[in-house]
C-alpha cells in the first residue's frame, strides 16, 4: 500500500527499556477503514508498540505517520489518534464530565461541553458527576471509551480494552468499533484472545518478541482455526 | 493560556476536594519548624542567625514530599498519557504542572512564615511583605525543576527517596540565593542587597523553566 494513504504508517521500529529491547525493527500499514488486530503473548511488545504508535512513547528508531503526518513532530497529528488501555487514562479526583471537558479543552473543541454530555449518553456511563475513583471497573472503562472518541479520531488504538467491560459494554463497544471503521476510521487492537480479534479485526498478526509477522485475512475463520494460526505462528517465531 | 488554565484547573479542583497535598506538607512543615525551635530555641541569637535557613529547611523537605505525590497523582490510572494524546505540546504541559506546583509551594511558605513567626517569637511587621520577593522566586526555581525532576521519577519505585536525592542539589543555586534574599530582609539590610540576589535568582528561574520546557517531552516521552 501507499504509505502516503494510510491511516497508520510505520516502519523500523525499534524501542527498548534498559537492556531490554521489547521492538526489534517492526513495521505496519493499515489503511482507512480497515482493523488489525495484533495477536501476542504476554510480554510480546503489544502495550509498547501501541503507546509508540500513538506518540506516547518515542521509539529509538524508526518513524511512524498517521495519515501522512509524524505524531510526534505535529502535534496536531494527534488529533487524528484515540487510546484505549485497560487503564482510563483520567485523573481520578475529577468526575467522567470534568475529565471530558478538561480534554475537550485541550483537543480545542468548539462543542466540547456538549460533546462531553453525548459521549456519556451514548456510552451510557451512570454517575458521570462522580470522581472517577469511586466509580467501578466497568463504568471506568466506558469512561476511556469516552475519552478516546470525544475528539472525534480517525485512528483508534485499543489494548485489550475489553478487560473489565460486562457482557452489555462488551457488545457496545463491539457495535462502536464496527460504526466506527464503516465510516472509515481505522483501528488497531492488541489482545491474546482470539475471539475478541475475530470479533472486531478483518486481518491479524502476530507479534513475538518485538518483531511482526505478516497480516493475513481473519475472513470466514472461525475461532478455533485463529486459535491454531496464533499459536502455529507464535511457536514458529519463538524458533 | 485557555489551556494553560484548565490544566493548572484539573490540579487545584483535585487537591481542594482532598486537601491531601496542602495538609500533608503543612504538617511535615510545622514539624520540622517545631523541632528546629525546640533546639535552638533557648538561643535566640543563634534561631535569629539561623532564620534563612529554618524557612528553606522545612519548606524544602516539605515541598519534596508534595511534588512527589503531585507527580504519583498523574502516574495512577496512567492519568498523565491521556494528557500525552492530546496536541497540546509538551512545554505547556510542563508549564500547567509546574504552575499548579508552583500555586502549592507558595500556599506552603505561608504556611510556615506564619509557623514560624509564632514558634520564634519573630516580630517579622513590614518585613513579611519583602520576604516575599525571596521566598516566592525561590519557589519558582524549586517548582520548576520540582517538576521536571518529579516527571522523571514519578514512574519510578523509589520516587520518593529518589526526588530529593535528585532535586536537593539541583535546586541549590535557587536555595542559596533565596537564602541571601531572606537574610538581607531580616537583618534589615538596604534594598540593594535584596534587588541584587533577587535579580540573581530570577536569572536562575528563567534559566530553570526553560530547561523544564525543553526537557519534559524527553522526560514523559521516554
Amino acid at each position: 500500500m501507499d504509505p502516503a494513504g494510510a491511516a497508520v504508517h510505520a516502519e523500523g521500529l525499534w524501542k527498548g527499556f534498559g537492556r531490554r529491547r521489547v521492538l526489534r525493527g517492526l513495521g505496519l500499514v493499515v489503511a482507512p477503514g480497515q482493523a488489525l488486530a495484533i495477536l501476542g503473548p504476554n510480554g510480546s511488545g503489544k502495550s509498547t508498540l501501541l503507546r509508540v504508535l500513538a506518540a506516547i512513547l518515542r521509539p529509538a528508531e524508526g518513524r511512524v505517520r498517521i495519515y501522512g503526518e509524524d505524531p510526534f513532530r505535529v502535534p496536531g497529528a494527534r488529533r487524528d489518534i484515540g487510546f484505549v488501555t485497560h487503564e482510563p487514562m483520567l485523573y481520578g479526583g475529577l468526575s467522567v464530565l470534568e475529565n471530558l471537558r478538561l480534554l475537550a479543552v485541550l483537543y480545542g473543541l468548539a462543542d466540547g461541553w456538549a460533546r462531553a454530555e453525548e459521549m456519556c449518553d451514548r456510552l451510557r456511563i451512570a454517575r458521570r458527576a462522580e470522581p472517577i475513583r469511586g466509580l467501578s471497573r466497568g463504568i471506568q472503562q466506558r469512561a476511556a471509551l469516552a475519552r478516546a472518541l470525544l475528539h472525534r479520531p480517525r485512528v483508534l488504538f485499543l489494548d485489550e480494552a475489553f478487560t473489565g467491560l460486562d457482557p452489555e459494554g462488551v457488545d457496545d463497544l463491539a457495535r462502536i468499533l464496527r460504526g466506527f471503521c464503516r465510516d472509515g476510521g481505522a483501528l488497531i487492537l492488541t489482545t491474546h484472545s482470539p475471539a475478541e480479534a475475530l470479533g472486531a479485526a478483518g486481518r491479524a498478526a502476530v507479534l513475538v518478541g518485538g518483531r511482526l509477522g505478516p497480516a493475513r485475512g481473519l475472513d470466514g475463520m472461525q475461532v478455533d482455526a485463529v486459535r491454531a494460526w496464533y499459536l502455529d505462528a507464535a511457536a514458529g517465531a519463538m524458533g | 493560556m485557555r489551556i494553560l488554565a484548565a490544566l493548572i484547573w484539573k490540579d487545584l479542583v483535585t487537591e481542594a476536594r482532598t486537601r491531601e497535598l496542602v495538609t500533608s506538607m503543612s504538617l511535615v512543615a510545622f514539624l520540622a519548624l517545631v523541632i528546629l525551635s525546640l533546639a535552638l530555641g533557648a538561643s535566640p541569637g543563634l534561631a535569629a542567625a539561623a532564620a534563612p535557613g529554618i524557612l528553606w529547611v522545612a519548606v524544602s523537605f516539605a515541598a519534596t514530599l508534595g511534588l512527589a505525590r503531585s507527580h504519583a497523582l498523574e502516574q495512577e490510572r496512567q492519568a498523565l498519557q491521556g494528557l500525552l494524546l492530546t496536541p497540546v505540546s509538551r512545554s505547556l504541559l510542563y508549564l500547567g504542572k509546574f504552575g499548579a506546583n508552583l500555586l502549592l509551594v507558595l500556599i506552603l511558605e505561608c504556611v510556615v512564615v506564619a509557623a514560624f513567626a509564632v514558634l520564634f517569637g519573630y516580630d517579622l511587621g513590614r518585613r513579611a511583605a519583602w520576604l516575599a520577593l525571596p521566598l516566592g522566586l525561590g519557589a519558582v526555581g524549586f517548582a520548576a525543576i520540582g517538576t521536571l525532576l518529579g516527571a522523571m521519577t514519578s514512574a519510578t519505585r523509589l520516587r520518593e527517596v529518589l526526588l530529593p536525592i535528585l532535586l536537593l542539589p539541583v535546586v541549590l543555586p535557587a536555595i542559596m540565593l533565596s537564602l541571601a534574599g531572606i537574610a538581607a530582609v531580616l537583618d534589615g539590610r538596604a534594598l540593594a542587597d535584596l534587588v541584587r540576589s533577587a535579580n540573581m535568582l530570577a536569572a536562575v528561574d528563567v534559566i530553570f523553566v526553560v530547561l523544564g520546557m525543553w526537557l519534559y517531552g524527553y522526560v514523559v516521552e521516554e
